[in-house]
């Protein structure tokens, strides 16, 4: 089956025939047969290719391959490969051989160029057959065709000026917008900057120099085999078989001329959709789209379907993203089928990590809500995203326990400041008389609580006992002796600790014994006498009270520190690319000590948080929002009135760190779209992006330079699936498969067509705006305008 | 360190606190009847972020006439005084012992476990 978007084919477009041989002597080797020569080329896998004799067309061999091809065949395009002499300064002349490719693929214009070709050079030796550029121009100017000269090794234009002005072998390559041949790896580069000199500014550095090498085969019998006999390695070109695909592949060589060995590369592609059989949905026609492994691109006016096959897509390879269901449309009958396999299926789920799925606006949301988390999901982070939000939610524990232990803090500092701090009259009298009493005994000895040492020696027993029973560590005589030495001192010691115990319970006893003889005395004293204990005992009080209410107002202030120093500027870093940082922020500001002071009535954020809440202290009322002061409810306004950061901790705002280059912060909404798409791009697992108009999330410059070129580096890489209007994407781009949708009085239709079809180009120029002169413009390759002024 | 000047004037007790880090202050607690210690405490809280101690005088009162009860009271603020600087003490061992530990930490060469 003919693949319905561009796909890569072989071309040869340098093949002699004997027919060489009138114009050169023992040029071909053999004896040619064009129908052997075809039977060659489609076991090759050749699509398109051309007999370019030296000097000459061998108009018979033409028509016998028109006369018998079929649909199907390797396209044959007129062509002939001339000797063009170049005047040197001396006035003497080399020569360089170049192709010319014609758009023409009939007996007739075969016969006409051969004709015209004889007619010129009838008079002329036809061993010595050559041509000058200008009569080139004058005898084809009627045709359209390509100059494909020798660049590199023998007869190559370069020599061929070697004593004349260089500069105009180049305006003329440049002129041609065409391709250099054998020329060699090596010396591209060297090519390409000299070229380079005489481009217009803009049209440097572009890579647009094409290179190709054909066969140059000159014995049909040992095809694809030059005339050294070396291997050939065939050149590709992406498209169908025709004229029109050359002028692609030589205005766009990096997209789409490549050898075969990297077309083989490229071909084996990773997992992706390969198509989608699209029956029994509601006002839409049914219909086969098959996806190319690069660049596709759907396109279509407003209404016409393009966002319901995208987000169609999107349900069929399981993304949760897609917003298929507003559509209110049956897709049970749609089959989808993966590269990798046979047979087409309801659903092709990929891994979550598989797919990069991206809305309409989806990313400049993302930056404007500051929340990026899609980017790590979708560059394969999500484990460093856990554990960056697990550390800040351990942050945010420790501030609410912060909070917790101020809170504790504080009411025990308002519990005891709550206490009377009054010596009265009357307990200064009764301090003053000159009445006596028993001080009350406090004994000086501590006595220690034996229990614990009881129940030691009591283990260590129990123990031995166990150790000395046991057969295992097989105990000898002499051991055995150990052991009972060390269970006789454990009992020893059982017996200290018993009369321990015994001499604490007498000291114990007497303590009590004169307590009671105090109390007794002092009950017995006159009432002024206790009154005089009872005054003193309470100014003993009011001072233990100061201390404790010193101890408590401390520890609330180390508190209040804690939390003024408390800097709520948690940054948590995820790489998410080698120049791509991803942060989650909470930002450092006041927000904190502002909603610490707020819970007070009055509080001044210039006074530390010790001073605002000492305004609490001596008026419980002072708690904003609550008649009274109650824990719970110092705690319930701290909460309140820190939300905003608390919530931080739960939703942190995260930005992207660009290294050198800033962060989206600050940086427009089309920078971070193109650092978004870049990052998301590089992500190796990923096998195929989808997004809904990503030039809705850029600017212009990015849309038309950069987000091109990254589409560029990355569609041999992964899968790409856009819906967009912009031509640029399209033709720039050089979209593999381009899907049409179209709505006709509420039916929607879907048709696949290809860049280098002409008739496709009117129906893309006709739905993208400004298709038309996005397509002049990648048709001038070099600004020839400009060039041919100058 | 805070400095504070204590004289007794007819009934009442005049406390003046002043030094380099702190405004001066005076306190003025009625002695005549019942002696309300509120107002020294209350001053005396919000020196606490201070971290300084007191260094008090008393003026001589031994020609007053309740020269009993104005010792009492002397004890009584000197006593208020001495908690206040047992607890800052208190909180300056606190902070000493915490950095020993860290030096003692930062100093060893062994690892922790």
């Amino acid at each position: 089956m003919n693949k319905i978007y561009s796909d890569w084919f072989k071309v040869d477009l340098h093949i002699h025939s004997d027919f060489s041989n009138k114009t050169k002597t023992k040029d071909y080797d053999g004896s040619f047969n064009i129908d052997i020569l075809k039977e060659k080329l489609i076991e090759n896998q050749v699509k398109l290719f051309s007999l370019t004799d030296h000097n000459i067309i061998n108009a018979e061999a033409y028509k016998n391959y028109y006369d018998n091809f079929t649909n199907g065949d390797p396209v044959l395009l007129v062509g002939c490969e001339f000797d063009i002499k170049v005047k040197q300064d001396d006035d003497s002349f080399l020569t360089y051989h170049t192709l010319l490719i014609f758009d023409e693929t009939t007996t007739e214009k075969a016969n006409e160029i051969a004709s015209i070709i004889e007619n010129h050079l009838t008079e002329t030796n036809i061993k010595e057959r050559s041509v000058s550029e200008d009569e080139i121009f004058e005898l084809f100017q009627p045709y359209h065709f390509f100059y494909i000269p020798h660049a590199g090794g023998h007869k190559n234009i370069i020599d061929a000026y070697k004593d004349a002005d260089i500069r105009k072998a180049q305006e003329m390559v440049l002129l041609m917008e065409c391709a250099h041949e054998k020329v060699k790896e090596k010396h591209r580069l060297r090519h390409q900057q000299e070229f380079d000199k005489l481009k217009d500014p803009d049209f440097r550095n572009k890579k647009d120099e094409a290179f190709i090498n054909f066969s140059d085969n000159h014995n049909c019998d040992i095809y694809p085999n030059p005339k050294n006999g070396a291997t050939h390695e065939f050149y590709c070109l992406k498209g169908e078989p025709t004229f029109e695909t050359l002028r692609f592949a030589f205005i766009d060589p990096q997209s789409r001329i490549r050898k075969q060995q990297e077309v083989d590369l490229l071909k084996n592609v990773k997992k992706h959709i390969s198509t989608i059989e699209i029956k029994g949905i509601k006002d839409v026609d049914d219909c086969n789209i098959e996806f190319s492994p690069n660049l596709n691109v759907i396109i279509g006016g407003a209404s016409s379907g393009k966002s319901l096959l995208f987000n169609l897509i999107g349900k069929k390879i399981g993304n949760n993203k897609h917003d298929f269901q507003k559509y209110n449309c049956n897709d049970s009958e749609v089959l989808i089928k993966a590269s990798n396999s046979q047979t087409p299926q309801l659903t092709l789920p990929f891994n979550d990590d598989e797919v990069i799925y991206i809305n309409q606006g989806d990313i400049v949301k993302y930056f404007e809500t500051g929340d990026l988390k899609e980017l790590v999901i979708d560059s394969g982070r999500e484990n460093q995203l856990s554990e960056a939000k697990e550390k800040l939610q351990s942050t945010k524990n420790n501030l609410l326990s912060e909070f917790e232990t101020f809170k504790n803090r504080f009411d025990r500092f308002n519990s005891s400041y709550r206490k009377d701090f009054i010596i009265h009259e009357g307990d200064f009298e009764s301090m003053t008389n000159d009445k006596f009493h028993f001080v009350e005994f406090t004994p000086s000895v501590e006595l220690i609580d034996l229990t614990e040492k009881e129940r030691l020696l009591e283990n260590i027993s129990n123990n031995i006992s166990s150790l000395k029973n046991d057969e295992i560590f097989e105990f000898n005589n002499s051991e055995n002796t150990v052991v009972e030495s060390f269970e006789n001192l454990i009992k020893t010691k059982k017996e200290l600790i018993l009369q321990k115990k015994l001499t604490n319970e007498s000291i114990s006893h007497f303590i009590e014994g004169v307590k009671t003889v105090l109390d007794e005395k002092n009950n017995n004293l006159e009432s002024a006498s206790r009154a005089k204990k009872e005054a003193l005992s309470r100014k003993q009080s009011l001072l233990t009270t100061c201390k404790t209410l010193f101890k408590q107002a401390l520890e609330f202030d180390e508190s209040c520190m804690i939390l003024e120093q408390l800097k709520c500027d948690n940054k948590e870093e995820i790489k998410v690319t080698e120049s791509v940082k991803l942060i989650l922020e909470i930002e450092n500001n006041d927000q904190l000590r502002q909603g610490i002071t707020n819970c007070i009535n009055g509080g001044e954020i210039e006074k530390s948080i010790y001073e605002n809440y000492l305004v609490l202290v001596r008026d419980n009322n002072n708690l904003k929002d609550y008649k009274e002061y109650t824990e719970d409810r110092l705690i319930q306004k701290l909460k309140k009135e820190t939300k905003l950061i608390l919530n931080n901790y739960d939703a942190p705002r995260t930005y992207l760190d660009y290294g050198g280059n800033g962060n989206s912060k600050n940086k427009s909404p089309g920078f971070n779209a193109e650092m978004y798409l870049k990052t998301i791009l590089h992500y190796e697992k990923c096998k195929v992006v989808m997004i809904d108009q990503p030039e809705d999330n850029l600017g212009n410059t990015f849309k038309n330079e950069d987000l091109i070129n990254l589409l560029r580096d990355f569609k041999f890489l992964k899968q790409i699936i856009l819906v967009t209007h912009n031509p640029s994407i399209v033709v720039y781009g050089d979209a593999e498969s381009i899907i049409l949708a179209e709505n006709t009085s509420g039916q929607i239709s879907y048709s696949q067509l290809f860049l280098e079809n002409k008739d496709f180009q009117k129906l893309i120029i006709d739905n993208l705006d400004g298709g038309k002169s996005i397509f002049d413009m990648r048709s001038r390759k070099y600004n020839i305008k400009k060039l041919l002024n100058s | 360190m805070i400095n504070v000047n204590n004289q007794f004037q007819k009934n009442n007790l005049s406390i003046e606190f002043f030094g380099d880090t702190i405004i001066k202050n005076q306190i003025t607690i009625t002695v005549s009847n019942d002696v309300n210690f509120k107002p020294v405490i209350d001053y005396l809280i919000q020196l606490i972020p201070k971290r300084l101690k007191l260094t008090s005088t008393f003026e001589d009162f031994s020609q007053a006439d309740n020269i009993e009860k104005l010792t009492l009271i002397q004890e009584t603020v000197s006593g208020i005084y001495e908690r206040f600087n047992s607890s800052i003490d208190h909180s300056e061992t606190s902070e000493n012992k915490e950095e020993e530990k860290l030096n003692d930490y930062n100093n060893s060469d062994d690892l922790l476990f």
